[in-house]
């Protein structure tokens, strides 16, 4: 009974300073966050290879041209 | 005496409790303080017009009997390895689709398949509960991995060729108390992290097969795990049945964000390119993306006619584009910024159990129940 009680004493006082942690992180307000991930895309997307079309693509069947 | 005690811990006990309800409000509120923007609005007026995405099936992989649960792309960006629940693991040449070498674990549902950075060895696992590390015989790889035969390499499979030997090449790396989800090398050949049905995540050692981190917190199945794509990055994120979405620290092992917005356990985990967010696919039919640096979740795909679960998820290279792979048999393919879904792509008479990008990101690769892989490009 005491063991039972000191383990769950246990889990539950980890617990605890989980979620301290986990609230007292910093956060970026989603408008900042938001725009920094959406300059990658934007700055990103005309390497992006399934958007644009890449100089050689092994895999499209241009001929029997093979790389080996 | 002994029940003051107990009923001293019990207030203690209930107090902990309180304080964490407290807690979990608070973390609530303080997300929701800092939700001042919506990313698909944002997206909307930036960008200039729907990407146009033309990708088509280039190459149908055949030769699993049974099931393809997990596929790894080589880092040399045409070698592919499979794994799958007849206990198959196959490395295909994925420009020429010939098999290079076939495996036969003595175990069915082999979960997970990873490539070795080096691209001189695998590791995989399942149902034995074990990740098993196998070299790989070409000759323009070379493994500097020591391989011996101290952990047991009894069985050999079935009549491939040399397959007394490729077991007794098997090194047992990782041992769990129930089946491997996932399994991923890490920056390295050295080590390698593994998911488990067993509740909990690991670091493992491949030349020692010691255990080096051990990561507790979720309350049921993990289903997958990913590293950071950064190349200092010493976090990695996991998804499992109990809903939750885990950022780790590696090197304290604790967790240091959780997210619980799906509705349903969360089958695959992908990072965002730049490593400051991540996606998840779940039961629930959605694909969820949540920022580390706003600690909550700015994005949600779905679709009312969108119902079947999503198995695996990637992004493309500069992430515009996150692909889903779901039970309903198809690709459904969107737009990161806006929430646009861009198309669906056809092809599988089974549903997807793996997607993943090319390292080049020129194409990506599917696997499903149907027994075959395709890459799409």
């Amino acid at each position: 009974m005491n063991s039972q009680l000191s383990c769950n004493l246990e889990s539950a006082r980890k617990l605890v300073d989980e979620l301290k942690y986990h609230t007292n992180i910093s956060r970026l307000p989603v408008s900042q966050a938001a725009t920094e991930l959406l300059n990658y895309v934007l700055e990103n997307q005309g390497r992006d290879f399934l958007l644009v079309k890449p100089p050689d693509n092994p895999f499209k069947p241009k001929s029997s041209c093979m790389f080996l | 005496m002994a029940s003051d005690k107990n009923s001293n811990r019990y207030d203690t006990l209930e107090n902990l409790r309180k304080e964490a309800e407290q807690l979990r409000k608070k973390l609530q509120a303080d997300r929701k303080n800092l939700n001042d923007a919506e990313l698909f609005v944002m997206g909307k007026k930036s960008e200039g017009g729907s990407p146009s995405i033309q990708v088509r099936c280039r190459r149908i992989l055949k030769g699993h009997t049974g099931k393809v649960l997990d596929m790894d792309w080589s880092l040399d960006k045409r070698r592919i390895v499979s794994s799958s629940q007849d206990g198959k693991i196959l490395v295909w040449d994925g420009f020429t689709t010939n098999k290079e070498q076939a495996i036969s674990l003595p175990t069915t549902w082999v979960n997970a398949c990873a490539y070795a950075p080096s691209g001189g060895s695998i590791a995989c696992g399942g149902l034995d509960n074990k990740c098993s590390v196998f070299p790989l015989n070409s000759s323009s790889n070379s493994s500097t991995l020591s391989v011996s035969n101290k952990q047991n390499p009894v069985s050999s499979g079935p009549a491939d060729t040399g397959a007394g030997t490729i077991m007794q090449q098997r090194k047992v790396v990782a041992m769990h108390t129930s089946y491997i989800s996932a399994c991923t090398f890490t920056h390295s050949d050295y080590q390698i992290l593994t998911a488990s049905g067993d509740s909990t995540c690991a670091l493992w050692d491949v030349e020692s097969g010691q255990l080096l981190q051990s990561f507790h917190g979720h309350q049921s199945d993990v289903m997958d795990a990913a590293l950071s794509p950064c190349e200092t990055g010493n976090l990695f994120i996991s998804g499992g049945c109990d809903k939750n979405a885990c950022v780790w620290d590696m090197r304290t092992a604790k967790c240091i964000q959780s997210f619980q917005t799906h509705n349903s356990d969360i089958n695959t985990v992908k990072w965002f390119p730049t490593g400051e967010a991540f996606a998840t696919g779940s039961d629930d039919g959605t694909i969820k993306m949540y920022d580390l640096r706003a600690d909550r979740e700015i994005a949600c795909y779905e679709r009312p006619n969108v119902l079947f679960g999503v198995n695996s998820v990637d992004f493309s290279a500069s992430g515009r584009i996150v692909l889903g792979g779901y039970n309903d048999y198809l690709v459904h393919v969107w737009d990161t910024i806006t929430g646009e879904k861009l198309t669906a792509l056809f092809g599988h008479e089974n549903r997807i159990s793996c997607l993943k990008m090319s390292p080049d990101g020129t194409s990506f690769c599917t696997g499903s129940w149907d027994t075959t892989l395709r890459i799409w490009a």
